[in-house]
């Protein structure tokens, strides 16, 4: 009994070559990829646009949650009104949005142009800027408990003191995003 | 060819800008209230630091230098205060609701033809994000 070994068929086009009308399977086709990647870019936005935008948004939506408590508590005159120093956790989340993102991140790492002599300066800033944005967290949840929870205030006054919490869990999110967004290892805005 | 293609643009895009500024002013001017116009001044100013920022960057080809985020990061503040003033002006009640959706989308037709300008009438942008 003898077995008949067909040789495995490399060529896709092989049927077409050979003017076979029996196809075998279902036809292969190619496509090429890269002709609908070149425009990819201009349809997908890229990592930067996506982080540049977002962390843009939740930054300037925390603070018009701020401004919308303080205005509406200083219009309508309610009980207890924003004050001098419920800007302060707000200021202070900004502070450290700036100071971690002036961080730059070779120097952190202790990479190519910068040597490891400036790593260390580099981390202080980073513990520095990451502390004052959790310590600016801490203070406006502080002031939200002693000011609005503990003297059990309902309504709208109790919803102003909550504006300032989550405006600076916002700037807290924002600053993160923009951090880790813009510094991660691998880049793929080279499509 | 090309050349009534930028036509068409050309004219859509100004009839785009002529409708929003139309609804933002409308917005005003229904209420007799004039608050809403400080939406203008947001929108007119968002792409500003976009602009700044794609041209402090030296890399031609690359929309990823951190100069061309911080120039989205700050043109999303302009965008989202434009939403942020009629938002907190209607929550006080010194707009209505209508005057305030009405120079929102005034605002964003005004803010996105700017966006088609540059998209379609700078050569910089072939190779470029529309964003």
């Amino acid at each position: 009994m003898s077995v008949r070994y067909q040789p495995l068929d490399t060529d896709m086009y092989a049927n077409e070559i050979r003017g076979n009308t029996i196809s075998y399977g279902p036809r292969s086709f190619n496509i090429d990829v890269s002709r609908f990647f070149f425009c990819m870019h201009k349809i997908f936005p890229s990592r930067s646009i996506v982080v540049g935008y977002l962390s843009g948004i939740l930054f300037t939506v925390g603070w018009w949650l701020f401004f919308d408590a303080l205005i509406y508590s200083k219009y309508n005159k309610l009980e207890v009104q924003i004050g001098i120093w419920d800007w302060i956790p707000g200021l202070l989340s900004t502070l450290a949005l700036i100071i971690i993102n002036l961080i730059n991140q070779e120097a952190l790492r202790g990479e190519d142009d910068y040597g490891d002599e400036y790593m260390p300066n580099a981390k202080l800033c980073a513990f520095i800027g990451v502390s004052i944005a959790l310590a600016a967290l801490g203070s406006s949840l502080t002031i939200f408990i002693m000011e609005y929870v503990i003297p059990q205030l309902q309504g709208p006054v109790k919803f102003c003191g909550g504006e300032i919490v989550l405006q600076n869990v916002l700037i807290f999110i924002s600053a993160m995003i923009f951090w880790f967004g813009r510094n991660s290892e691998e880049n793929d805005d080279y499509l | 060819m090309n050349n009534n293609n930028n036509n068409n643009n050309f004219k859509s895009n100004a009839f785009f800008f002529a409708i929003g500024v139309l609804l933002i002013i409308l917005s005003c001017a229904l209420e007799s209230n004039w608050w809403s116009l400080f939406v203008v001044l947001t929108y007119a100013i968002a792409p500003l630091p976009n602009i700044i920022c794609s041209n402090l960057s030296y890399e031609d080809f690359s929309d990823g230098s951190s100069s061309n985020e911080v120039g989205y990061f700050f043109t999303s503040i302009f965008i989202i205060s434009g939403f942020g003033i009629p938002a907190v002006l209607t929550h006080i009640g010194v707009i209505t609701t209508l005057s305030a959706t009405l120079s929102i989308v005034g605002g964003l037709m005004v803010y996105g033809t700017i966006i088609g300008y540059r998209f379609f009438f700078s050569r910089r942008y072939e190779y470029d994000s529309i964003y």
